[in-house]
């Protein structure tokens, strides 16, 4: 998939120099995941570890805090690099 | 189709996503499955009463409805 012209850089080009670092995802419901990088594939299903998982629910926020993950890249709306999103 | 995109790149523009999300933007890049690459963005709630910064960030082709330019770019 070549990048139509010089000056665009590509959407997975970004995901790619992030590897290593933290990251923050936008899920398609409310929930969000924060963790570190490993890597990813063509469809942006990721691979992360020291996730930390933020769930709007009825009670209140969630925080689940887990070690290594396989995300399904189907529900992912957003990927911010950096890890610091202010909500 | 894909080619009047690059006419957009390095242009503001809003985004329709699923959810009723609007994001907000300058198109730095984008490929065939309409994931896009998008700086200086923010996230427009409660019908623009309130803007979230979120800076560079990729957005996924499939949750995209809408692109609509903001700075007028005649096509």
């Amino acid at each position: 998939m070549a990048a139509p012209n010089p000056s665009t850089l590509l959407p997975l080009e970004l995901v790619d120099k992030c590897i290593g670092s933290r990251i923050h995802i936008i899920m398609k419901s409310d929930k969000e995941i924060v963790g570190t990088l490993l890597g990813f594939d063509d469809f942006v299903n990721m691979v992360l570890e020291d996730v930390t998982e933020y769930e709007a629910t009825p009670e209140g926020r969630r925080i689940t805090q887990l070690d290594q993950i396989l995300l399904n890249g189907n529900h992912i709306t957003m990927l911010v690099p950096g890890g610091e999103v202010a909500d | 189709m894909l080619n009047s995109m690059s006419r957009w790149v390095g242009k503001q523009v809003r985004l329709k996503l699923n959810a009723w999300r609007v994001v907000e933007g300058v198109l730095q890049g984008y490929d065939s499955y309409l994931n896009l690459l998008l700086v200086e963005a923010m996230e427009v709630k409660n019908e623009g009463n309130q803007r979230i910064n979120i800076g560079t960030c990729f957005v996924r082709g499939n949750n995209i409805s809408v692109i609509e330019t903001l700075d007028s770019t005649k096509i």
